[in-house]
């Protein structure tokens, strides 16, 4: 290796480690916000009108529902709404490795999934910096607008999340409107 | 300025696009919708999960004639087989069968020849035969595949970023930063984006997440620290990492630096070390984009 590529690369890790240096964060309760009910509701189910229903489950129902998929059924009450040609949305909870994650499922009038969004991503690692030498740092160069802090910061990357116990809240889901909201 | 984000579970992870632009938020939403097709359409086709898929068909029929295949598939095929080049078979996704018998995906009751590895892979022009019976899995470099043709629908005009659980590509790079999370602990550790895609990687058991086959004995890599690898697409990002994993156990920097990869190692305690090697170096014009 030549005297001047060793430098650059020493001079490059040590760019890294400097800009690391004292940029551990803190973990705190981490959560991000997606979409709201009212734009899942319009991604997902586009010009349909839908009435919020109340669904109970009985316990006889939790537990089938609970029997047919594997999952358990951890909510007595469904938040649901209801389309005109048996379209079903639904918000519901699902725990991820720690902590809620909310989601928005549509069922069409077979019962078949329709649409998936995430809404709300709570989780307990590591997030947001708050620190404003940061933005020193950044050149922004031909985007000025990156330069907000909100925008710099949220990219989390190398965080793999297990999807499983989404689909095991989907596949509930689909167990749920075979066993109760069909008949509805 | 409109800004939307957006999360749904695709290529069994959760797949986030952020948009940021000078527009309604409606067409953002429109934009996020397209995008999400497209990751939507690789999933269907690469995924070794579906017994429907394209990737499936050919590992059913490839071993028996030559099987016409997707642009798509080739290119990603086409890829794969570069990197196996490159690396003189350390990354190679004809290891399906190994993850298969270690129950890390599901069986799809073929017969494969043991022998069988990349170089049994025929890839001419759009058809592809196996010379031994084998089966492919692209779960090591499709994922980055998909973030980049998601990228291909979103205007140069709106600044986007997708990341599919740990790949992850910005159209407006240059100063940005992303939080990397240090193995073993809740907390990120910090670095400033230095190319458009971004994969990082941590090979152990014991998360059922991410496994990585070392071809030459065909077993799991146990390595605690995360690998981070910049590149200038998600596909070549998302490979590079398994050749960082493994390389690094032969002490070979050269690899990333011929497949224009920065390769990072993030250990327990946080520290970063660029992969080392006989000439470990990033490219010089990478180094000025991150400085």
């Amino acid at each position: 290796m030549s005297k001047g590529t060793d430098h650059q690369r020493r001079r490059f890790v040590g760019q890294m480690l400097a800009l690391g240096g004292g940029l551990l964060v803190a973990p705190t309760g981490w959560s991000r916000t997606y979409l709201s009910v009212e734009q899942a509701q319009a991604l997902i189910w586009p010009g349909v009108a839908l009435t919020p229903q109340t669904v109970k489950l009985s316990r006889e129902q939790r537990k089938a529902i609970q029997k047919a998929s594997g999952v358990r059924v951890r909510q007595s009450e469904m938040q649901a709404w209801r389309g005109a040609e048996g379209q079903w949305f639904i918000v519901d909870h699902v725990i991820g490795k720690h902590e809620n994650i909310d989601l928005a499922v549509g069922l069409d009038r077979d019962g078949g999934v329709s649409g998936i969004e995430i809404l709300v991503y709570r989780e307990t690692y590591g997030h947001e910096i708050r620190n404003d030498r940061w933005r020193a740092q950044f050149h922004g160069r031909n985007h000025q607008e990156n330069l907000r802090l909100d925008q710099q910061i949220r990219n989390i990357s190398g965080a793999t999340l297990s999807c499983r116990h989404v689909t095991d809240g989907i596949n509930r889901l689909t167990h749920t409107w075979n066993l109760v909201l069909r008949t509805l | 300025m409109a800004s939307l984000e957006r999360c749904q579970p695709l290529l069994g992870t959760f797949v986030e696009i952020s948009l940021r632009g000078d527009c309604s938020e409606d067409e953002l939403l429109r934009l996020s919708s397209a995008a999400f097709a497209q990751i939507r359409l690789v999933d269907e086709a690469m995924s070794f999960h579906r017994p429907d898929s394209e990737l499936s068909e050919l590992n059913r029929n490839a071993a028996q004639r030559a099987c016409l295949i997707s642009p798509a598939l080739r290119e990603v095929l086409a890829e794969a087989l570069w990197l196996s080049r490159l690396s003189g078979g350390l990354f190679d996704v004809s290891t399906a069968a190994k993850l298969v018998h270690n129950k890390q995906l599901p069986d799809p009751g073929i017969r494969v020849d043991r022998r069988a590895n990349w170089e049994d892979i025929d890839l001419q022009g759009a058809t592809v035969r196996f010379t031994r019976p084998l089966l492919i899995d692209l779960g090591g470099i499709a994922k980055g595949y998909a973030v980049d043709q998601a990228m291909q629908v979103i205007p140069e005009q709106i600044q986007c970023t997708i990341n599919a659980g740990g790949d992850l590509r910005m159209n407006h790079w240059q100063g940005q930063r992303v939080g990397i999370r240090i193995p073993g602990s809740d907390q990120l550790r910090e670095l400033p984006m230095c190319a458009a895609a971004l994969a990082s990687s941590v090979s152990l058991q014991t998360r059922n997440d991410v496994v990585i086959i070392d071809p030459r004995c065909g077993s799991a890599v146990e390595d605690p620290r995360s690998y981070s690898v910049f590149a200038s697409t998600a596909m070549r990002a998302d490979g590079l990492t398994k050749i960082a994993v493994l390389g690094q156990r032969r002490g070979d920097g050269e690899l990333l630096r011929r497949a224009g990869g920065i390769a990072l190692i993030i250990d327990a305690d946080g520290e970063v070390t660029e992969l080392s090697g006989p000439t470990g170096v990033p490219e010089p014009q990478a180094l000025a984009a991150c400085s």
